[in-house]
């Protein structure tokens, strides 16, 4: 346990020095490397089990107390349509605000912040359908491959229950009938 | 003319000896006291002009001739500081603090003969008289406001408005301050309003002054440009003009702090609340009136059953919005809050010996009233403690570089749901050092913890920490703060601590925006905590779920006769279920005149519990009207009891 | 910008002169008693005028006074000795916009031109 907070602390501290504008921080879900923007993120705190709410959308792993906040937690693995492991030492929750919203998410392990140079990004338009949607770039490193998240979709959940469910629309408008 | 020894009754002689030199001893202390925080209060030169004129009244009536004599020169310099002619500097102080010690000798060892001291001193006061009289020493008029005048300062200050100071020095021996008063303050005219000069524009042309002051007030601040023009204008014999921006400064006396009152009585509102709240009452009527063309039709049938439905889920929808507005009424700004601080900095940085400097920003910032008046002490705590132990005192700040005055800031802003309330010093900042070793000797901590920088700091709020002998002086932070933790544990809030050494120390509070306190009833589903308001509750019981009913795919409870549907929580919420027992919890709710059975795990009890809204990051649920943090630090749902009964009872 | 200097010592003139036209005046008249100076300021309109207050003929004080009354946007720096408060109050009242004590300081009247030129 101290190791993982000793961990933490030096994550944290890392990111509070980070403010170059293409800093990435870099975080696994399985194999794959993904990268969010640095200044996009709050903090990382240790993975808390979240209290669930019931009938939320799937990709919400439930609610947790931010410094007497409660915000959502979302389930990375479940919106990239990745079978759930198991939460070990590494997971942590890492607190984000996109779109005005603070949130969080739960990643296998945080792993480094990088700096990913212009030249080396490539924003291509991804298919709307595949889980690519989520991104907005892809960044080369050497052999590494870094697929930079695009939260503002990650945070929009109509869309985000729109593509898990298709099915699940038309919800009843709320006016009164015209008289 | 002398008294002897046995000429005086004995008693009378011991009561005046004693009574004297108690008296002679707190004029002693006064002079000492502000020898440390010049700059002498009205209020305290009374004092000592009182202990002088008592004194002089009992040397009389002992027929101490010559030691009434000298008194009544003590009280007549003491009177013409107190009017503003002398100023009590600190020779002058040295003075009056050696001739205590000689009258102190004099009565204590009752040399009621050896008059000649006595005499030789009443020259001394005289000669000092005059000289301060001399038209060459010019004295410097404080600037005196009425009760009326300060509330007009609060007035214009909370318009926001603005307040300034503005002080001309003259140079000794000057001769034509008058005139050049009387050119600035048609020059000040310009600028804004004159409120008042001292001494009076109508009184320039007699008396001597050493410094003119102006109160000015202006619409809006002042430019850097104007400020420049103000301290470079040309004036003959002045020495230089300050200006200075009064923000709440109890130094001069500007704010009168009636805030109890304010708080207790009314609230002002904005009159855009009340256009809103007007505006949406009248989509309350709307709907009224769609209920009633409705009941005229007759009474609700299955086939107008989901016009009727849509027209609830309208009303609950205003009946939300309302809610919301009308606890917006509560919203002040906590600037009303802030008043109160200036008073309590200034007394204890003059209790202290300190200069403090008070800055507020945010003060527009809107918080409900019951969360300011519940936060109220913990700040007042806060800003005590800055003052007498964040911030070094003169000496040491002096030593370090930092300017003489001190600065506390405090501030607000909001931030979501909540808003955070900032107490900053720049005093020496929080010694961890210290304070591990303090934990350590209060056994708070064992002696090879190792411990993080946030979890040294977590300790000053230990109630173990606060107890310890002499804190303050260990920690550099006093005591008491676990106080602090609480009231802002109360408000289901957060504080967050950081500090530099020799740079200061920061508290930031985060309280909720408003305190929506509900009382409810804390109920396990599953193992998670849910809470139903108390208002929603009709009663609660333990039942044997063999004894429900079934009727087709419904569970039915007969209470008194009356058949309750029965909805499992955990089915409802396809959570896994417990074993059947033979006591469990039934929460009876209600919504309008349907009733239903809520089946839990467990029922914890009731709780006031303050609702949060869920991070607007989670698309909208029906079935959780919010959360609330408990002191725990657990988080209970709350549930939507009428969403809940309109998904089941629809049928 | 026109400046009007009214003392009945030519030297005073010739310095409150010297330091005017360094200071942006172009067109300066000279006036050595209240009288003439009347007659001047309604022909000449300047900008700008210094006014001594002991003069043979009319003094000072009434010429600020009829100025004044004529054109109550006069611009009129008083010109004082020592000792003269009561009377420079007076001026001040009757208003005149600055003044300045003689012997002069120099920096101190270039200062005070340049603040009531604004």
């Amino acid at each position: 346990m101290t190791t993982n907070d000793k961990t933490m602390d030096i994550l944290n501290l890392q990111f509070i020095g980070a403010g170059n504008e293409n800093q990435q921080m870099i975080f696994n879900l399985d194999d794959e490397e993904f990268g969010i923007d640095v200044l996009t993120v709050q903090e990382i705190v240790r993975f808390t089990k979240p209290v669930k709410v019931p009938r939320a959308p799937d990709c919400v792993f439930g609610v947790i107390n931010f410094r007497g906040d409660i915000i959502p937690v979302l389930d990375l693995r479940q919106i990239f349509g990745l079978e759930p492991v198991k939460h070990d030492e590494f997971t942590v929750t890492i607190i984000v605000k996109a779109s005005e919203k603070i949130f969080g998410m739960i990643v296998d392990k945080v792993s480094d912040i990088v700096n990913v140079p212009e030249p080396n990004i490539q924003r291509t338009e991804f298919s709307s359908k595949e889980k690519t949607k989520y991104l907005k770039a892809v960044g080369k490193l050497e052999n590494r491959l870094i697929l930079m998240l695009d939260l503002d979709k990650v945070v929009n959940f109509e869309e985000i229950e729109e593509a898990l469910h298709p099915s699940a629309s038309n919800s009843g408008s709320n006016e009164i009938p015209a008289q | 003319m002398s008294l002897s020894t046995g000429e005086l009754d004995e008693s009378l002689r011991r009561l005046f000896i004693t009574e004297t030199s108690e008296q002679l001893e707190k004029f002693v202390e006064i002079l000492l006291g502000l020898e440390k925080t010049p700059g002498s209060e009205n209020e305290v030169i009374h004092k000592l002009f009182r202990l002088a004129h008592s004194v002089k009244g009992s040397a009389g009536m002992m027929a101490l001739k010559e030691l009434k004599e000298v008194m009544h020169q003590t009280e007549s310099m003491l009177d013409e500081v107190r009017k503003g002619e002398m100023n009590l500097d600190s020779e002058k102080i040295d003075l009056l603090l050696q001739f205590s010690d000689v009258v102190k000798d004099y009565v204590l060892r009752e040399k009621w003969n050896e008059v000649s001291v006595l005499e030789s001193w009443k020259q001394v006061f005289t000669h000092h008289r005059e000289e301060a009289t001399q038209p060459d020493e010019k004295l410097a008029i404080s600037l005196f406001l009425s009760e009326q005048e300060k509330q007009h300062i609060a007035t214009w200050q909370e318009e926001n408005k603005f307040v300034y100071g503005i002080e001309v020095q003259f140079v000794a021996g000057s001769e034509m301050q008058g005139a050049s008063a009387l050119i600035f303050v048609k020059f000040m005219e310009g600028m804004g309003i004159i409120f008042k000069t001292a001494p009076d524009v109508n009184n320039l042309k007699n008396g001597y002054f050493s410094t003119f002051k102006i109160v000015l007030l202006t619409e809006k601040p002042l430019t850097l440009e104007q400020e420049k023009k103000i301290t470079t204008y040309p004036l003959y014999e002045s020495s230089g003009i300050s200006i200075r921006k009064w923000v709440y400064r109890p130094d001069e006396g500007a704010i009168p702090i009636k805030i109890e009152r304010q708080y207790e009585q009314t609230i002002r509102v904005d009159a855009v609340k009340i256009d809103k709240l007007i505006n949406d009452l009248g989509e309350l009527l709307v709907v009224n009136s769609g209920f009633n063309q409705l009941f005229q039709q007759g009474y609700p049938e299955k086939k107008n059953w989901d016009q009727f439905t849509r027209m609830f889920q309208k009303l609950e929808q205003i009946a939300g919005i309302l809610h919301r507005e009308v606890m917006d009424l509560r919203m002040i700004p906590v600037r009303q809050l802030f008043l109160r601080f200036p008073k309590i900095v200034r007394d204890i940085a003059k209790q202290k010996g300190k200069m403090v400097e008070l800055v507020f920003f945010g003060e527009d910032t809107e918080i409900d009233k019951q969360v300011a008046e519940r936060i109220a002490d913990a700040l007042t705590h806060l800003i005590r403690n800055a003052v007498d132990h964040g911030l070094e005192d003169r000496e040491a700040r002096a030593a370090m570089g930092k300017p003489d005055y001190g600065c506390i800031t405090l501030g607000a802003s909001q931030e979501g749901d909540n808003v955070i309330l900032t107490v900053k010093d720049d005093g020496k900042g929080l010694n961890l050092q210290k304070i591990r070793e303090q934990a350590l000797k209060n056994c708070l901590i064992r002696f090879d913890e190792e411990l993080a920088e946030d979890e040294i700091i977590k300790l000053i709020f230990h109630p173990g920490f606060s107890t310890a002998e002499q804190v303050s002086d260990i920690s550099g932070r006093g005591v008491g703060l676990d106080v602090v933790q609480n009231s802002v544990k109360e408000l289901k809030g957060d504080i967050e601590v950081s500090t530099i050494p020799n740079n200061g120390t920061v508290f930031h509070l985060k309280v909720p925006l408003t305190l929506a306190v509900v009382q409810s009833f804390l109920i396990k589903i599953s193992g998670q905590l849910f809470g139903i308001p108390s208002s929603q509750v009709v009663e609660s019981l333990a039942v044997n779920p063999l004894h429900f009913h079934h009727f087709a795919d419904k569970q039915l409870y007969t209470l008194r006769d009356e058949a309750i549907p029965v909805i499992d929580l955990h089915d409802f919420f396809s959570y896994e279920k417990p074993a059947p027992r033979d006591k469990t919890p039934l929460i009876i709710v209600k919504y309008g005149r349907l009733k239903i059975g809520l089946l839990a795990e467990e029922l914890m009890g009731q709780e006031e519990l303050i609702i949060k809204q869920i991070n607007r990051a989670l698309p909208e649920n029906p079935l959780i009207s919010g959360a609330a943090l408990l002191g725990t630090g657990e988080i209970a749902l709350i549930l939507n009891v009428h969403e809940m009964i309109g998904a089941k009872g629809g049928g | 910008m026109k400046a009007l200097i009214v003392d009945d010592a030519s030297l005073a003139r010739t310095m409150l002169r010297k330091l005017l036209e360094a200071n942006g005046y172009s067109e300066i008249w000279e006036a050595a008693n209240g009288e003439e100076a009347i007659h001047l300021y309604e022909g000449v309109k300047p900008n700008l005028v210094t006014m001594d207050i002991t003069m043979p003929g009319m003094d000072g004080i009434t010429a600020i006074k009829k100025i004044m009354a004529a054109d109550p946007a006069a611009n009129i720096i008083v010109c004082s000795a020592l000792g003269e408060k009561n009377i420079v109050l007076e001026a001040i009242q009757a208003g005149a916009k600055h003044f300045i004590v003689k012997p002069y300081d120099v920096d101190k009247v270039v200062d005070i031109i340049k603040a009531v030129s604004e």
